[in-house]
């Protein structure tokens, strides 16, 4: 065992007073949503932005997310990623 | 005005009415309630397209809260925003 030890921050998505119900679906799309609408208004390196991925990514399974994404590529997503 | 004069033969029957009058009207005031103030109904999706927004980080929208000083500290809270 070596010495110094790395201390892991383990965090999930906050919570959030729109969503205080276990049904988190909202949540999850509406931080899916604005994780894009972040990206095309300010660019992908927007350090904030990360925190509306990091939230979708903790919340949304993954299939919606690659679902989503495949929507997204092709355009038939119905949700409005424009600001 | 056959209900005046029944009610009138039996007075005892009066709270029964009260009670269930204003059950019936709750149930019938309780969604309108609803229709107007809760997140996840949309109504107009033109001017109001997702009610939910409208919540405050430090609003609680649930009946019972056992901690009130939670949502009473959310009250500096910024919401990420783009």
């Amino acid at each position: 065992m070596s010495g110094t030890e790395e201390t892991v921050l383990l965090t999930t998505a906050a919570f959030d007073a729109r969503f205080p119900n276990t049904n988190q679906t909202k949540h999850c799309w509406q931080n899916y949503v604005d994780y894009y609408k972040c990206i095309s208004a300010r660019g992908e390196e927007f350090a904030p932005c990360k925190q509306f991925f990091k939230a979708y990514h903790a919340l949304c399974p993954n299939e919606w997310i690659s679902k989503w994404d495949e929507q997204r590529e092709e355009g038939t997503n119905p949700s409005n990623f424009s600001v | 005005m056959g209900f005046g004069i029944f009610l009138k033969a039996n007075p005892a029957l009066a709270p029964l009415f009260l009670f269930a009058g204003g059950g019936c009207a709750a149930a019938v005031a309780y969604p309108l309630y609803l229709l107007r103030t809760h997140p996840e109904i949309q109504l107009d999706k033109k001017n109001n397209p997702y009610p939910w927004q409208h919540i405050k980080q430090h609003q609680n929208i649930k009946f019972i809260n056992a901690t009130p000083d939670f949502y009473a500290g959310r009250k500096l809270l910024e919401r990420p925003s783009y």
